[in-house]
C-alpha cells in the first residue's frame, strides 16, 4: 500500500524526535521498512528484526505513544528549519548506506543550496579543534582549492580545522555544509555565531537531531558518521590519534570513501594522526591543487552524473601571487628558515644554532612572522610557515 | 591652668591629616569624654590612657576631662591618638606646663603599663607634622627610623609615656633623648650595612631563556606590563623575581614615596627606615579586589600600591577573580588607585611594573614538544577569556616562555649578570629623560614618538597594519615598546629592527584573544 507523501513525512517526523541517536537499533529497521511503517508496526513486528531486541522495541514503543507530529512541526517552523525525511529525493542518497541511517535531516538554509548540494560532489574535510598554525593554513588552502574547482566543502564548524575550512569554502564563493552535533538551531561553539550566520546565508546547515537539542558528548561521535557518508572523500587535516577527525576518516574508510590525509611533523602530538592515517594507507595530500584532481579521479565523479561545474579558462587560484613583502623580509634570513625547516626550535635554540643574539633572532622572526614565512607551533616555539 | 592641647595625626587612606587635640580638666562628675567624631579605637584610648599614666606615675585626678578632637568632620581612626590625648590630659591636669606641649606633635599607642607601640603611617605624618610647623615629634621607637628620613623637626622616640612626658616637660632631658636616639639609629645603619645577605637573585642564574630576558630588559627600561604565558617549570616565576635587579636603584624621592604607602599600610620593614629596594609583591590569586587595589573599611592601600615604584607580579592570572581583575584597569592605565567613599575620594599611588603569568591551557602542556595537552578545547577558551580583552590591551608586551631544552642548558654563553643589564637600563632611563625634555623645550608633543621613525620602520609598521596583525591600541603600544627599545640603544630615532622586536612583544596578543 503506497503511503501518501504527507504520512511519510509526519511519520519521520516523530520518528525523528525520537530516534536520532547512531546507536538507536530502530534505525537498522529503514533498510527494510520505510519510517511510516516503523510508526505504525506493532512491538512483534519490529522485533522481527534480530538487531532490535526487546527491550530496545520496548521502549520505543513507550516512547512513540506521547509523540505528536503537530508539535513537532510547530517547534520546526519556530526554528526555522526544514525537515527532509528518509525515503524522499531530498535525502542523500548517500546516508542509506550507513547501518543506521538518519530518519531524516533538520536543515537551516535555502532550499536551492540544498538541492546544489546534493547534485555537486562534496568532500568532508575535518581535523582538530586545537589547530596549530599550520594546520589552520592547510585547512584553509585544501577547502580554497576544493571550492574553488565547485566541490562543496562538508564539515563541522567545530573550532580550528572545521571552522576554517567553511570560512575558506566560503570566501572562495563555494557552497559550504556544516553538520552540527546539536540541533541545527543551536550555535555551538558560541565563538563561531557569525560563521554560522554566513553559512546559513550562503551555504547549508543541517543535523540529525531535532531543534533545540544541546550538544553532549555522544553527539558528536555520531555526527561524525554523518560526515563521513556526505561527503565523497574525507581530507583530515590535523588530529591526535584519539581524535573525533580520526573516527571520521575510519568512518569514511568502512563506507569505501577515499581518505586523505596532510602529513606532518612526526614530532608534533597533533600531526600524529594524520601520519598514523598515511602509514595505513590513505592518500598522502601533498598539495591542495593536486588533491583536488586525485580527489576526482579517484571519486570518479568526472564519469558520473555528479560534476563539478566547469572551469573557467584562466581563473586565478588563490595564494599564486607572489608577495614581495615576503622576498624582502626572507633576504638574508636563510639560515634561520633552514634551521626551523624541519621542526620547532625555541630562540634559545635558535642562539646555539645560528650564533645570532636573542634580540636580533627576535626581530628577524617577527619579521617573518608578518611576512608569513615562520609560524608559531607552539609556546614561544617557531617553525617554518607551510 | 586647666586647658592644653597636642598635635596628633588622623590617618585618611595613606595621608596624615594634622588633628589638634585639646583637653579640659574641671570639676564635676569624674570621667573622660572623647568628642570630635572618635572612632572605636580613639574612645577606647581613655582607658588605655587613664591605666597607662597610673602605670608611670601620673595618676589621674578625679576630675571631668574634656577631649576634643578638631576638626571635628574628619572620622579619626587608630590608637595612634593615644600619645597626644595622654600628653594634652596629662598637661590639663597639671603634671606638665600647658605650653610645653603645645608644639609637639604625638603619634603612638600607650599600653596598660605605659609603654609606647607603634601605629601605621608614619612617613605621612612626619610630613604633615612639618606643615603645621611642629617644632618636636614623639613616636614609638619603631616608627623612629622611617619618622626621622623626613621629618623637618627633632623626632624624639618615646619608650614610654613617663619618658614622653619628661622629653616635654626637660630640654635637657629632651637633648639626652635626641642624642640617644642618633646613637642608636646610626649604630643600626651600620649593622644593617655590614650584614646585608638573603637570597640573591641574580639574571646569570637563568640558563637560557634569551628572549624573555630580553623582554624583562625592555619592559624595566620603559616601565611596560609584560604577561608572560608558558608551561609549569619553564620559568615564569623565576624569571618575573629578577625584574627589580635591572631596575634602576629607587632615589631618596622614590624612596620615600614607597616607604610612605609601605607605613600607612603597617607593613613590618619600615621599622628599618627608608625602604632602599624596589619593591616586589607577588599576591596569591586567591586576593580579594580590596586586597589587590586597595579598600576594605579603613582604606589601606593594596598591593597594586604597594607595589608602587616597583613589580606586581600575578602568577596564575587568569585565577584571580574577575573582579579583582578588572579593578586593575585604571591603576595600570593612570599609575594611581582613587577609591570614593562617602567621606570623600582616597588617592592611592600605583605606578607598578605589572608582570602577569599564565599557562597557555588549564593543564599547562598545550603546545608543549613532549608532553600532550590533556584540555578539551572549551576548557582553554574558557581559560583564555578570563583575561578580558580590555584588560590585555593595557599590558604592553606579551611572551611565550618555551619549556628548557638541553642545548639552552649547555649553553653558557650569554649570560650576563643584573649589575650589567641594570646599567643598561639606567642608562635608557636617563637618554629617556633628556630626550623627552629636550622634546618639551622644542614645544613637541612630548608622549608622540610617531615622528622619529626611520622609513624602513614605517614601512613595517604599515605592513603589520595590513597583514592585520595590529589593533588600533596594538599600533600605539607597539609605538612605545620601539621606542623603549631605541632608548636602550640610545638612538633618537626608532630603526626598522627596533620596530620588529616590539612587534614580536605584541603579536601573541592577537593569538591569545581571538585564538
Amino acid at each position: 500500500m503506497p503511503a501518501s507523501v504527507d504520512e511519510r513525512y509526519r511519520a519521520a517526523l516523530a520518528l525523528a524526535y525520537i530516534c536520532h541517536s547512531g546507536g538507536n537499533s530502530i534505525l537498522r529497521l529503514l533498510k527494510t521498512m520505510s519510517p511510516e511503517d516503523i510508526w505504525a508496526a506493532p512491538q512483534s513486528r519490529l522485533t522481527m528484526d534480530e538487531s532490535v531486541s526487546e527491550a530496545a522495541a520496548q521502549r520505543f514503543v513507550r516512547s512513540r505513544r506521547g509523540q505528536e507530529w503537530r508539535e513537532a512541526e510547530s517547534g520546526l517552523k519556530a526554528a526555522g528549519l526544514r525537515f527532509v525525511p528518509f525515503g524522499t529525493s531530498a535525502y542523500p542518497q548517500e546516508l542509506t548506506n550507513l547501518s543506521h541511517p538518519p530518519v531524516g535531516l533538520f536543515v537551516k538554509g535555502d532550499e536551492e543550496k540544498l538541492e546544489a548540494l546534493l547534485t555537486l560532489p562534496r568532500i568532508t574535510i575535518v581535523g582538530t579543534r586545537r589547530a596549530t598554525a599550520y594546520g589552520t593554513q592547510a585547512a584553509r588552502d585544501f577547502a580554497a582549492a576544493f571550492a574553488a574547482r565547485g566541490i562543496a566543502v562538508v564539515s563541522g564548524m567545530a573550532l580550528g580545522v572545521d571552522g576554517r575550512s567553511h570560512e575558506a569554502a566560503l570566501e572562495m564563493r563555494g557552497l559550504t555544509a556544516a553538520v552540527l552535533g546539536c540541533g541545527a538551531d543551536i550555535v555551538y561553539p558560541r565563538r563561531h555565531r557569525g560563521l554560522y550566520q554566513r553559512i546559513v546565508e550562503r551555504g547549508l546547515v543541517m543535523s540529525e537531531l531535532p531543534p533545540g537539542a544541546p550538544p553532549a558528548p555522544w553527539t558528536f561521535p555520531n555526527r561524525n558518521r554523518l560526515l563521513a557518508a556526505l561527503g565523497d572523500a574525507v581530507v583530515v587535516v590535523e588530529g591526535s590519534p584519539i581524535s573525533g577527525a580520526m573516527q571520521t576518516a575510519d568512518q569514511g574508510a568502512s563506507l569505501g570513501r577515499p581518505v586523505f590525509a596532510v602529513p606532518g611533523s612526526i614530532y608534533v602530538e597533533n600531526h600524529r594522526g594524520c601520519n598514523l592515517l598515511l602509514r595505513d594507507g590513505a592518500v598522502p595530500a601533498l598539495d591542495p591543487d593536486m588533491t583536488v584532481e586525485e580527489f576526482l579521479l579517484q571519486t570518479r565523479i568526472e564519469r558520473g552524473e555528479r560534476r563539478p561545474p566547469e572551469r573557467e579558462a584562466g581563473a586565478a587560484l588563490p595564494g599564486s601571487g607572489q608577495d614581495p613583502f615576503r622576498e624582502l623580509v626572507a633576504a638574508g634570513r636563510e639560515a634561520i628558515l633552514e634551521a626551523i625547516a624541519e621542526r620547532p626550535h625555541s630562540v634559545d635554540a635558535l642562539v646555539v644554532r645560528t650564533g645570532m643574539t636573542a634580540r636580533h633572532l627576535t626581530a628577524a622572526l617577527a619579521e617573518l612572522e608578518l611576512g608569513g614565512l615562520a609560524a608559531r607551533a607552539g609556546p614561544g616555539l617557531y617553525i617554518r610557515a607551510p | 591652668m586647666s586647658l592644653a592641647s597636642v598635635w596628633g595625626f588622623a590617618l585618611v587612606g595613606i595621608d596624615a591629616v594634622p588633628v589638634r587635640v585639646e583637653a579640659h580638666a574641671r570639676n564635676g562628675l569624674p570621667g573622660v569624654t572623647i568628642v570630635g567624631l572618635p572612632g572605636a579605637a580613639v574612645r577606647e584610648a581613655r582607658e588605655r590612657v587613664r591605666s597607662g599614666a597610673a602605670s608611670c606615675g601620673l595618676p589621674l585626678p578625679t576630675r571631668r576631662i574634656t577631649i576634643n578632637l578638631s576638626p571635628g568632620d574628619v572620622p579619626k581612626e587608630g590608637s595612634g591618638f593615644d600619645l597626644p590625648v595622654a600628653l594634652a590630659t596629662l598637661a590639663a591636669c597639671g603634671y606638665l606646663p600647658p605650653e610645653a606641649v603645645r608644639d609637639i606633635g604625638a603619634v603612638g599607642e600607650v599600653s596598660l603599663n605605659g609603654v609606647i607601640r607603634s601605629t601605621r603611617g608614619m612617613v605621612s605624618v612626619a610630613e604633615a607634622a612639618g606643615e603645621v610647623g611642629v617644632r618636636l615629634l614623639m613616636t614609638s621607637v619603631e616608627g623612629l627610623p622611617a619618622a626621622t628620613e623626613v621629618a623637618q623637626m627633632p623626632v624624639a622616640g618615646v619608650r614610654s609615656l613617663a619618658e614622653a612626658v619628661w622629653v616635654a616637660r626637660d630640654v635637657g632631658r629632651r637633648d639626652w633623648v635626641l642624642e640617644r636616639d642618633r646613637r642608636w639609629l646610626r649604630s643600626r645603619g651600620d649593622a644593617a650595612a655590614s650584614g646585608e645577605a638573603g637570597e640573591i637573585l641574580d639574571f646569570d642564574q637563568v640558563l637560557g631563556q634569551h628572549q624573555a630576558k630580553r623582554a624583562l630588559e625592555i619592559v624595566a627600561a620603559g616601565g611596560h606590563h609584560l604577561l608572560l604565558v608558558g608551561s609549569p617549570g619553564a620559568g615564569k616565576t623565576m624569571l618575573a623575581r629578577r625584574l627589580p635587579g635591572i631596575l634602576p636603584g629607587l632615589t631618596r624621592d622614590e624612596a620615600v614615596d614607597v616607604t610612605r604607602v609601605w607605613s600607612a599600610a603597617g607593613l613590618q620593614a619600615t621599622r628599618a627606615g627608608l625602604i632602599k629596594e624596589r619593591p616586589f609583591r607577588a599576591p596569591h590569586h586567591t586576593a580579594s579586589r580590596a586586597a589587590l587595589v586597595g579598600g576594605g573599611m579603613t582604606l589601606r592601600p593594596g598591593e597594586v600600591s604597594l607595589a608602587h615604584r616597583g613589580v606586581l607580579f600575578l602568577d596564575e592570572f587568569p585565577e584571580f577573580s574577575r573582579d579583582a581583575l578588572e579593578a586593575l584597569r585604571q591603576p595600570l592605565e593612570e599609575g594611581r588607585v582613587a577609591i570614593s567613599r562617602r567621606t570623600g575620594t582616597c588617592l592611592f599611588p600605583a605606578a607598578c611594573t605589572l608582570v602577569a603569568a599564565m599557562n597557555p591551557c588549564p593543564c599547562g602542556y598545550l603546545g608543549h614538544p613532549t608532553r600532550p595537552c590533556r584540555c578539551p578545547a572549551a576548557a582553554i577558551e574558557r581559560y583564555k577569556a578570563r583575561v578580558s580583552g580590555p584588560l590585555l590591551d593595557r599590558v604592553d608586551a606579551l611572551i611565550e616562555v618555551p619549556p628548557l631544552t638541553l642545548a639552552a642548558l649547555d649553553d653558557r654563553s650569554a649570560l650576563e649578570p643584573s649589575a650589567v643589564v641594570r646599567e643598561r637600563v639606567t642608562a635608557a632611563h636617563e637618554f629617556r629623560r633628556v630626550r623627552e625634555e629636550r622634546a618639551t623645550q622644542s614645544g613637541q608633543r612630548s608622549a608622540e614618538t610617531g615622528n622619529r621613525f626611520t622609513l624602513e620602520a614605517r614601512f613595517l609598521l604599515r605592513q603589520a597594519l595590513v597583514r592585520d596583525a595590529l589593533s588600533g591600541r596594538g599600533y600605539v603600544r607597539v609605538a612605545n615598546l620601539a621606542r623603549t627599545i631605541a632608548d636602550l640603544d640610545c638612538l633618537e630615532e626608532v630603526s626598522a629592527e627596533h620596530l620588529a622586536e616590539a612587534l614580536s612583544l605584541r603579536l601573541d596578543h592577537r593569538r591569545l584573544a581571538f585564538a
